[in-house]
């Protein structure tokens, strides 16, 4: 699959989907996002404050797809400011480090929170920094258990050594992708969605109807 | 040489007295003893090694002599050993220093300007009172040299202190004065929260790079111990930020003080409380403030949909360290420690407004952000000069005021309940600026709010059902009031309340039409509902209710928002309030 990096310039895509990584505070968002999006890892990355975005176009089954990914700060009181940026979200990627067994408990509550703010959402579970088995506390039978449960697709992921970001991004975005058709599917007379082809779109306001929560 | 070792170790007692008996003897011999090589601490071992097998008969008086420079050499050499220590130590605290302060300083600061600062804070270290602050904003202005700049702050502090003492406006204390060595021996629940940010604090700084360095482990106590001190706010992101410039400036404990300065006496704390309830009145200052500015520059970040919170709330909570350079962050602290918290809203203003022309370059929200991050963190020298002389000379306390009591008025809990069906209201608002809402015409503006309120509840009620019926029938102009009776009873009950009320069901139903077109409109192009309020100054409020059309046919999208404003002709009061709906 080709994809393309640094998206943004791009402006030509059949479909734009805005995607949202929370978590608790410390366990590689932001890094997640930084390998996904410009291929790095870096150790002299600030604390996420409030919400930051970045973008990359995908191809995906010959169709172009611009995620607009948004990071947002784990620390519990910044929920008032990064609540808001819920609304309109396709797909939601839940983030726990498997280093650190508090961040996979608080799964529940970030559920939850998807739960009060999203309508219809795809969700995928991802446990970060599956990198040095010594230091692993939350076994890949539990989390699997838990996220089967939950009926979530759960991906064991190292930002730092890169493994498995590229598949877990590219899963969201195909169920993100798979629900939309399959929302146009029984309306047949909704048309093909017009996207603007100028930049002037309206931001998060994605051209595109109904596979939307809130 | 080895002849010399039996003969001291048969007098065990005496061995530090012949060492130094005949090192200090060596001299008059053919080899001079090192001074370098004993004052690095050389032993009595090396010594003996220098000293010639000279072994003639000497007087009383001479051996008494020899003792007596012995003895005095020795002593001296005790005290060039402790110069160097002290020196060593004064060396290590200057570099340590020099790392501390390792960032680039923004403006100009001319010898004058150190001379000066050296001048005010002799002439009133020691007296009680105050220095004219037009003095101190125009050495301000003139910068402040890195290394004495703790030393103005603290002068800052204590005379916005006096300030404050005269005029009997003392902020809040800290209940519990706490000395910072008992904090640091309890212990924090905030512990992991801290050290996962000390990494992430400064990351590239000298003094903070280091992990569980000198620097992260003093950024550590700081942040503990403040958590502690204030259970309320215990610890929150941003925090590490305002902490670190604080320690790159004070050692720890005059860190502590500073930063209970800024968070108590200054009323910062208020940002960093678990419902942020400062931070959100600040962000929406700024929104307002900006609009006052530059209408055209906040439709055009409206239209994007660029919240305040999307770009500004890092700026407010570290003090514009995290995104911007350390030597501007500095600079803005200088007036904050001085003037107060605000200060942070004014540079804020000062730096959108002066990008403007970037901005409205931007289109889109990814251009705009774009933007945000890389053009308007870049400040130079000169930017900050005009930027200081703009916030220190325009006097906008009168103007945040009003905005802060309107941001209360308007963000009333009922209303809050509404909007916020989804999520968990934050508990009461802003309670600092509550009791400033108590005179007349406030309350009166409050009252009129709650009517606007309601209306604007029952409304969108009205809308989501329309919403919800949409599709399962097509209301025609003529059917609509047999429709209506056909609803739940509460929609039936808002239906009819507000088309009599009106007394012109044509018009009302015409009305109607344009919501389901609008509703239409709405879930095609797939936006947010915007709703819009207007301002609480807008002597059409208590109208309300006679003027329901108008309104509702304000709960429009943005989309259409231009057209829209246009034939309001009150485009401005209208925006100036859709910050709310988010």
């Amino acid at each position: 699959m080709a994809n393309q990096r640094g998206g943004g310039q791009s402006k030509e895509y059949d479909h734009l989907f805005k995607l949202l990584i929370i978590g608790d505070s410390g366990v590689g968002k932001s890094a997640l996002l930084l390998r996904f999006a410009d291929n790095v890892f870096s150790t002299n990355y600030i604390t996420t404050i409030g919400v930051d975005f970045k973008i990359r176009t995908l191809v995906v089954d010959g169709e172009k797809v611009k995620l607009q990914i948004w990071d947002t700060a784990g620390q519990e009181r910044f929920r008032t400011i990064t609540s808001t940026y819920y609304r309109g979200t396709h797909g939601v990627i839940i983030v726990y480090d498997v280093t650190n067994g508090e961040s996979f408990a608080n799964v529940k509550r970030w559920l939850h929170e998807i739960e009060q703010n999203c309508d219809v959402v795809n969700k995928v579970l991802v446990g970060n920094k599956n990198d040095d088995p010594s230091r692993k506390v939350v076994l890949t039978t539990d989390a699997q258990r838990y996220a089967d449960q939950m009926q979530i697709k759960l991906y064991e992921t190292s930002a730092k050594d890169n493994i498995n970001v590229e598949e877990m991004f590219m899963s969201i975005t195909e169920s993100v992708l798979h629900t939309k058709k399959q929302q146009q599917r029984p309306d047949s007379s909704s048309n093909i969605v017009q996207l603007p082809s100028h930049p002037g779109y309206k931001g998060t306001r994605n051209p595109k109807s109904k596979n939307k929560c809130c | 040489m080895k002849r010399n070792r039996p003969t001291l170790k048969q007098t065990p007692r005496g061995d530090w007295r012949h060492a130094i008996f005949k090192r200090v003897l060596s001299p008059t011999s053919t080899q001079p003893c090192s001074l370098k090589e004993n004052s690095n601490g050389g032993t009595a071992a090396s010594t003996f090694k220098l000293i010639p097998g000279s072994e003639h008969k000497k007087t009383r008086a001479e051996i008494r002599e020899l003792w007596r420079n012995a003895i005095l050499q020795q002593i001296l050499l005790n005290r060039m050993d402790k110069q160097n220590y002290i020196l060593k130590a004064k060396q290590e605290e200057v570099s340590g220093k020099r790392v501390k302060l390792s960032y680039d300083t923004l403006g100009v600061c001319d010898d004058e300007a150190s001379d000066t600062w050296d001048l005010v804070i002799n002439k009133y270290h020691n007296n009680d009172s105050n220095c004219d602050l037009q003095l101190l904003d125009s050495a301000i202005l003139r910068g402040i040299p890195k290394h004495k700049r703790g030393q103005v702050w603290q002068f800052f502090m204590q005379q916005r202190k006096h300030i404050h003492t005269a005029e009997g406006t003392v902020r809040f204390k800290p209940k519990k004065e706490a000395p910072y060595e008992h904090l640091l021996k309890q212990l924090t629940s905030h512990q992991h929260a801290i050290l996962i940010d000390l990494g992430r604090t400064f990351p590239s700084h000298p003094f903070y790079c280091d992990p569980l360095g000198t620097g992260q482990l003093a950024l550590f106590n700081l942040l503990k111990a403040y958590s502690i001190l204030d259970p309320d706010v215990g610890y929150c992101q941003g925090l590490s930020f305002v902490a670190g410039i604080l320690l790159m400036h004070f050692e720890e404990e005059e860190a502590f003080s500073a930063l209970k300065y800024i968070m108590f006496d200054l009323g910062a704390r208020e940002h960093y409380k678990p419902e942020m309830s400062g931070l959100q009145v600040k962000l929406y200052q700024l929104t307002r403030m900006i609009h006052d500015r530059d209408p055209e520059l906040h439709m055009h970040l409206d239209t994007q949909d660029i919240l305040p919170s999307l770009y500004a709330a890092p700026w407010f909570l570290t003090i514009f360290a995290a995104q911007f350079s350390v030597g501007f962050a500095v600079r803005v602290l200088d007036v904050v420690l001085l003037h107060g918290i605000d200060v942070i809203t004014r540079f804020a203003v000062e730096i959108i407004v002066d990008h403007k022309s970037d901005l409205k370059k931007c289109t889109g929200l990814e251009q705009v952000m774009e933007c945000f991050r890389h053009v308007v963190t870049k400040i130079k020298s000169d930017d900050v000069n005009r930027y200081l002389r703009q916030v220190l000379d325009t006097n906008s306390a009168k103007q945040l005021l009003t905005y802060a009591v309107e941001y209360t008025v308007m963000h009333d809990e009922s209303f809050l309940t509404f909007i916020s069906e989804g999520y968990s209201p934050p508990p009461s608002s802003a309670t600092a600026v509550k009791p400033k809402m108590q005179n007349k015409p406030l309350s009166l503006a409050n009252n009129q709010c709650a009517e606007c309120l309601k209306l604007h509840v029952d409304i969108i009620t009205l809308l989501k059902y329309i919403k919800t019926m949409r599709g399962a029938c097509s209301v025609s102009k003529g059917s609509v009031g047999n429709k209506w009776s056909s609803h739940p009873p509460e929609i039936s009950a808002l239906a009819s309340k507000y088309l009599t009320e009106n007394d012109a069901t044509e018009d009302s139903y015409e009305n109607i039409g344009t919501i389901q077109s609008n509703v239409a409109a709405l879930e095609e192009s797939d936006v947010p509902v915007r709703l819009y309020c207007h301002d609480s100054q807008d002597s059409s409020i208590s109208n309300k209710h006679s003027k329901s059309n108008v309104d509702i046919a304000s709960i429009d999208i943005p989309v259409l928002q231009q057209d829209n404003n246009q034939n309001d002709g009150d485009a401005n009061s209208v925006a100036q309030n859709n910050y709310f709906f988010y």
